[in-house]
C-alpha cells in the first residue's frame, strides 16, 4: 500500500521522535527533580474529581487531560472523571467551573487558545475568576507544507507568488494560530490570506490536496504523513523531531522564537491553599511519572512544569499581546462601524422596537383573523407572520455584523440575508395560499389539554434549578401521567421511582451528568 | 492483503475478541438509542474503560460502539419518532411512519439489514481502496464540499410532498437557525443576543429532540391519542428474507454513496443519508409510498448512515485525519495508547490494523444478530400506553438535551424547538426539511464562503466537477419539482 521510500522516511522519522521522547524524559526529570508526596488536605477528596475540558471529545487537549486522568487516579488513589463542556472556544466551560462551589472538586484543562478566545469575545473577566495554576507543556508552531505539490523550503515558500497573495491554511479567526501567522507573515513581508477551516484535520486534508501555499499547526500534525514537510520553526532552538527545518531566527527573522501554544491546568478562584498544594504535588507526580513522559515521546512537546506565578504572568503577556494583534486585525468587539443610521438601527432600542411591534402584530392577528378567516388558517397565518417577522429582525441584527471585505467577501451577514431573502417571498406566496384555500372544518382538538401538559412541563424545568432534579421529577412524572388520565397508582410509582434510578444511577453516577441539586 | 486480513480474521475470532465486538455492539445501540448521546459522545465515555486492555482489543471494543452506535440511533426513530442521531432523521420518516401503521418489526428488521449489510459494503470499500479514496478525497475543493451540501438540500424536493412550498419554508427556518452563533470564518457573534450558552449556536441533540420527539408528545395529547391507545395495532411480523431480497439494490446503491460521503473531511453521514433517500425515490417503482411507510426510504437511510462509519475511518488510516465526530475520538483513543494514526500504523502495526478491519466484518454480522434479537424487545415499545409513553419521553428530552453539555439552557432549547415542531406540524409543514437545513446549512455556508475567499466567485463556474456536481444538484431539484408541477396542472 505504501512504496518503500516512504517507509523508510517513516522510519527515520519515528526513530527521531524516539530520540526525542529519551532527550524529553532527561529534560523534565532535570527541571523538577523531587515531585512532593500528595500532602493530606480535610476532607479532600470527598468525591469524584472532574477535569473539564473545553473541546469535543478528540482534540489534543482532550487527549492530554485523558493521560493525565488516567495517571492521576492511579496516583491519586481517587477517582478522576474527563467531561467535555464545548462552546465558545472555553466559556462554556469556564463558566461552569466558576458556577460550582470552590472545593477543588473540578478543574479545568486549559490553552493558550482560551485566552485569544476570551479576549476576542469581551470576556477578559473570565481569565481575572480563574486561578492559573501549572504551565504543564507547550509545542511550537510550525509551517508545514505538502511535500509533493508545495514549496519544499523556506526560500520557495517565499517564492510562491512573489511572496504575494499565499493561502495559509488553518483554524479560527482571531486564534492563536492566526495571530501567529499573522506576525509570522508579517516579519517575513508575506502577503498573506487566512483561510479558517473547521478543525486542523480538514485543514491538513486540504494541504494535502494541494488547496493552500502551507498549514500552520502543531509539530504533531506533521507527524501523521510522510506527505508533510516542516519548513520552518517559530521557536528558539530547531525541534529534534525535524532537525531538517529551521527556526525563524536562523532565517534573519527576528521576534518569532516563543510562537507556541501552551497547555494546562487551572481552577476558579477560592479553592483553598491547601488543595492547591495537594494539585501542585499530584500534577509534579504525574509530570514525573514514566508513563506520562513516554506517551508524549511521539507528539513533538516540550514536557515543562510552571508554577502558578510563572503561568500567571504569561498569561498576563499573552492577553496583552491577543489585544493588540486582535485591535490591529479589526476583531475585537465593539471595533466595527456602528456610525451609520441604519446600523444604529439594528441595535438596542432600534431591535427592541422591532420585535415589540412583530409580537404586537402577532398577538393582534391571532385575535382579529379567526372571526373572519376560520380557526385553521387564522393559525397558519399568524405562523407566518411569526416567521415573517423573525425573518426582519433577523436582517435587522445581520446589519449589525461585521461587513463584507476583501477578504471575505460575502461577510457574516452575506449568508443569512440570502435565506430570508428566499423565506419571506415564499412566506407571503403561503400567505396568498392560505387565503386562496377553501375554509377547512375545524378538527376536534384539545388544544387546552396540550397546553396545560406544556404547562406543566415548564414549570417542571422552573423548578428544577430550585428544588433540584429528583424531587422536582418525582413529583412531575406522576402528575403529568395522572393529568393524561392514566390512574394505575402501583404502574405510576414503579415507571416514576425506575426512571429516577435509572438517571441517577446511569446518567450520574456512570456518566458524570451533573444533574442539578437544587438549593436545598 | 487477502492473508493479511486472514491473520487479523484469526485475530479477531477467538472468545475475548468476539465478546468484546458484541459488548461494544450491545452497549453501542443502547448509547445510539438515547436521544442525548451521540456515537463521538459514547465513544469517548468509554475511552477509559479501556485504559487495562491491549491497543487493538482497546479499538475494537470502540469501534464496535461506533458501529453499533450509528445504528441505534434509528430505533427510537422507528419507535416513538425520536432520532438518536441527525442521519436518523432520514431513517424515522419512513419507519416511524410504519411503526404508525401496526409494522414495527417490518420497519426494525429493514433497518437493521440495510445497516448490516451497508456497514459491510463500506468495510470491503475502506479494506479494498482506502489509499486511492482518501487521495481523492483531499482534492475536493471547498466549492466541491458546497455543491455536495446543495446536492443534499435538493432532497427538499423529495421530501416536499404535495406542498413544496410549506417544505421550503420548513428549511429556509432551518438554514436561518443554523446561522445562531460564533460565524466560522469571521469570528463574529451572530443573533446569539449576548447568550454565552449560543455562542456555539443551537445544539442539535436537544433541537432533534424537540422537533421530533416533543412535538409528538404535544400533537398526540391535542389530538386526545390516549386511554391505553397503543402506538398502531402491531399486526407485521419479522420479513422474511424475499423481502430483504427486494431491496438489494437500495442496500448496495446506498451503501457505496454514505462510504463515499463518509470519506470526506466534515461532510458526515446526514448528507449521504439525505442524498440517498432522494436517489431511492427517483429510481423506486413506488415513489408515491416514501414518507409514507416506504421499506426503500429507511434501507435507503440505514445503509448510508452505516456505509460512513466504514467511509469516515478512511482519511483516519491512510492520512490520520479524522473523517467525522467519532473518528476524531478514535484518533484522541489510538493516541491515549500511545498509537499514532495514519499511515505509520499500516508499517509498525500491520496486524493491528486487519485486525481492525476484520473486527468491523465480523462486528456487522454480530450487529445483525444482535439488532435482530433486540429488535423484539424494542417491538414491546408499541405496548407501552400512550400516558406512559409521552412522559417517559419528556423526561428522556429533558435528560438527554441537558447531557449534551449540563445546560438547562438546552433543555428550554428543547422545549422551544418542541413547540416549533408541533405548530409546523399542526399546519401540515414537514419537520424532516428543518433538520435538513439545520445541518447542512452551516457545511454549505463555511464552504461557500471559504471557496470565494480562496478562488473567488468563478471558482463555482471554472471547476468542472464543481459545476458538475452543482449542475446535478440543481437538476435533482427541479426534476422532480416540475414533475409535480405537472401533475398538478394535470390534476386541475
Amino acid at each position: 500500500m505504501f512504496s518503500a521510500s516512504s517507509i523508510s522516511a517513516l522510519a527515520l522519522r519515528l526513530l527521531v521522535a524516539l530520540l526525542l521522547g529519551v532527550g524529553l524524559s532527561a529534560a523534565v526529570l532535570a527541571e523538577d527533580r523531587d515531585p512532593p508526596p500528595l500532602p493530606e488536605v480535610d476532607g479532600f477528596p470527598s468525591q469524584p474529581i472532574r477535569l473539564i475540558v473545553y473541546t469535543s471529545p478528540g482534540g489534543l487537549i482532550d487527549v492530554t487531560a485523558r493521560r493525565f486522568a488516567r495517571i492521576a487516579q492511579e496516583v491519586a488513589d481517587h477517582p478522576f472523571a474527563v467531561i467535555n463542556r464545548p462552546g465558545g472556544g472555553g466559556i462554556v466551560a469556564f463558566e461552569e467551573a466558576l458556577r460550582e462551589p470552590a472545593d477543588g472538586h473540578r478543574f479545568l484543562a486549559v490553552t493558550r487558545s482560551n485566552i485569544s478566545k476570551m479576549v476576542a469575545t469581551g470576556r477578559e473577566d473570565l481569565i481575572d475568576r480563574i486561578h492559573w495554576h501549572s504551565y504543564i507543556m507547550d509545542n511550537a508552531h510550525v509551517l508545514i507544507t505538502n511535500k509533493d505539490a508545495g514549496p519544499s523550503n523556506w526560500d520557495e515558500l517565499l517564492a510562491v507568488n512573489g511572496q504575494r497573495d499565499q493561502r495559509w491554511l488553518g483554524v479560527d479567526i482571531g486564534g492563536v494560530k492566526h495571530i501567529s501567522g499573522v506576525k509570522m507573515a508579517e516579519q517575513a513581508g508575506i502577503d498573506m490570506r487566512w483561510i479558517p477551516y473547521g478543525s486542523g484535520g480538514e485543514a491538513v486534508a486540504a494541504l494535502l490536496g494541494g488547496l493552500g501555499t502551507a498549514y500552520l499547526g502543531n509539530p504533531r500534525d506533521a507527524l501523521t504523513s510522510d506527505r508533510l514537510r516542516v519548513v520552518v520553526v517559530a521557536a528558539e532552538e530547531r525541534l529534534r523531531a525535524f532537525p531538517d527545518a529551521p527556526t525563524f531566527a536562523e532565517l534573519g527573522i527576528e521576534g518569532l522564537e516563543d510562537e507556541l501554544i501552551w497547555r494546562g491546568f487551572a481552577f476558579r478562584k477560592g479553592v483553598s491553599d491547601e488543595i492547591h498544594a495537594w494539585y501542585s504535588a499530584l500534577i509534579r507526580q504525574v509530570l514525573h511519572d514514566p508513563r506520562w513522559v513516554s506517551s508524549w515521546q511521539h507528539e513533538a512537546v516540550n514536557l515543562r512544569y510552571r508554577s502558578s506565578a510563572e503561568f500567571e504572568r504569561l498569561v498576563q503577556r499573552d492577553r496583552e499581546e491577543f489585544r493588540r494583534y486582535l485591535a490591529d486585525l479589526e476583531l475585537l468587539p465593539g471595533n466595527e462601524d456602528s456610525a451609520s443610521g441604519i446600523r444604529r438601527l439594528s441595535q438596542g432600542t432600534g431591535l427592541f422596537g422591532a420585535i415589540g411591534t412583530a409580537a404586537a402584530l402577532i398577538v393582534g392577528l391571532a385575535l382579529v383573523l379567526p372571526r373572519h378567516t376560520g380557526k385553521v388558517r387564522a393559525g397558519e397565518l399568524a405562523l407566518l407572520s411569526a416567521l415573517s417577522a423573525a425573518g426582519v429582525i433577523l436582517l435587522l441584527m445581520s446589519l449589525a455584523l461585521p461587513l463584507a471585505n476583501p477578504v471575505d467577501p460575502i461577510g457574516a451577514g452575506g449568508v443569512p440575508r440570502l435565506w430570508i431573502a428566499v423565506l419571506l417571498p415564499l412566506a407571503a406566496w403561503q400567505v396568498w395560499r392560505c387565503l386562496q384555500s377553501p375554509r377547512e372544518p375545524e378538527p376536534a382538538l384539545q388544544t387546552g389539554r396540550m397546553l396545560g401538559a406544556v404547562g406543566l412541563f415548564l414549570a417542571y424545568l422552573l423548578l428544577i434549578p430550585v428544588l433540584g432534579y429528583l424531587l422536582t421529577s418525582l413529583i412531575y412524572m406522576p402528575t403529568l401521567i395522572w393529568y393524561l388520565g392514566y390512574r394505575r397508582l402501583v404502574v405510576i410509582a414503579a415507571l416514576t421511582v425506575s426512571w429516577l434510578l435509572f438517571s441517577e444511577f446511569v446518567f450520574q453516577r456512570l456518566l458524570h451528568v451533573d444533574l442539578p441539586r437544587g438549593f436545598w | 492483503m487477502i492473508e493479511s486480513l486472514f491473520g487479523g480474521l484469526g485475530t479477531v475470532v477467538a472468545l475475548v475478541p468476539l465478546l468484546t465486538i458484541v459488548a461494544g455492539i450491545v452497549l453501542g445501540i443502547l448509547i445510539g438509542a438515547m436521544p442525548g448521546l451521540s456515537p463521538s459522545m459514547g465513544v469517548a465515555l468509554m475511552v477509559p474503560f479501556t485504559y487495562g486492555m491491549s491497543p487493538t482489543l482497546a479499538l475494537i471494543l470502540l469501534v464496535g460502539i461506533y458501529i453499533g452506535s450509528s445504528y441505534g440511533g434509528s430505533i427510537t426513530g422507528i419507535m416513538v419518532n425520536a432520532p438518536g442521531t441527525p442521519s436518523a432523521v432520514v431513517t424515522a420518516i419512513d419507519g416511524f411512519a410504519l411503526t404508525r401503521q401496526g409494522k414495527p418489526a417490518t420497519a426494525l428488521g429493514t433497518s437493521i439489514v440495510a445497516s448490516s449489510v451497508g456497514g459491510m459494503f463500506g468495510t470491503l470499500i475502506l479494506i479494498l481502496f482506502s489509499v486511492p479514496l482518501a487521495a481523492a478525497a483531499v482534492r475536493f475543493h471547498p466549492s466541491e464540499y458546497f455543491a455536495f451540501a446543495l446536492f443534499g438540500m435538493a432532497t427538499i424536493a423529495t421530501l416536499a410532498g404535495d406542498n413544496w412550498g410549506k417544505a421550503f419554508i420548513a428549511m429556509m427556518v432551518g438554514l436561518l437557525i443554523a446561522t445562531v452563533g460564533t460565524d466560522p470564518i469571521s469570528g463574529a457573534e451572530r443573533f446569539t443576543f449576548d447568550k454565552t450558552a449560543l455562542s456555539d449556536g443551537f445544539m442539535l441533540i436537544p433541537a432533534l429532540i424537540g422537533i421530533f420527539a416533543l412535538s409528538e408528545v404535544f400533537r398526540g395529547i391535542e389530538k386526545g391519542e390516549m386511554r391505553l391507545e397503543k402506538l398502531g395495532k402491531v399486526t407485521d411480523r419479522w420479513p422474511r428474507f424475499a423481502h430483504y431480497w427486494k431491496l438489494k439494490w437500495v442496500t448496495l446503491r446506498s451503501g457505496a454513496i454514505g462510504t463515499l460521503v463518509g470519506v470526506f473531511p466534515g461532510a458526515g453521514a446526514t448528507i449521504g443519508s439525505f442524498i440517498s433517500y432522494g436517489l431511492a425515490k427517483r429510481f423506486s417503482r413506488h415513489p408515491e409510498q416514501f414518507g409514507q411507510g416506504s421499506p426503500e426510504g429507511v434501507t435507503a437511510s440505514e445503509a448510508a448512515d452505516s456505509g460512513s462509519v466504514g467511509g469516515a475511518m478512511v482519511p483516519l488510516l491512510a492520512l490520520g485525519i479524522p473523517g467525522s465526530a467519532t473518528t476524531a475520538v478514535l484518533i484522541g483513543a489510538m493516541m491515549i495508547h500511545d498509537l499514532t494514526p495514519g499511515p505509520q500504523l499500516f508499517i509498525r502495526s500491520p496486524e493491528m490494523i486487519y485486525a481492525i478491519f476484520a473486527a468491523m466484518l465480523v462486528a456487522q454480522f454480530v450487529l445483525l444478530i444482535v439488532g435482530m434479537a433486540g429488535g423484539r424487545l424494542w417491538v414491546m415499545v408499541a405496548h407501552i400506553p400512550k400516558e406512559l409513553l409521552y412522559v417517559l419521553i419528556t423526561m428522556m428530552a429533558l435528560i438527554g438535551s441537558y447531557a449534551v453539555r449540563n445546560s438547562l439552557f438546552d433543555v428550554f432549547a428543547c422545549l422551544g424547538f418542541g413547540l416549533l415542531g408541533w405548530i409546523l406540524r399542526r399546519y401540515g409543514y414537514p419537520l424532516a426539511p428543518v433538520i435538513l437545513g439545520l445541518v447542512l446549512g452551516s457545511i454549505a455556508e463555511t464552504n461557500f464562503r471559504r471557496a470565494i475567499m480562496m478562488d473567488g466567485f468563478s471558482v463555482f463556474f471554472t471547476r468542472p466537477l464543481t459545476l458538475i456536481l452543482i449542475l446535478l444538484a440543481v437538476a435533482s431539484f427541479l426534476i422532480p419539482l416540475s414533475g409535480r408541477l405537472r401533475s398538478n396542472r394535470h390534476r386541475a
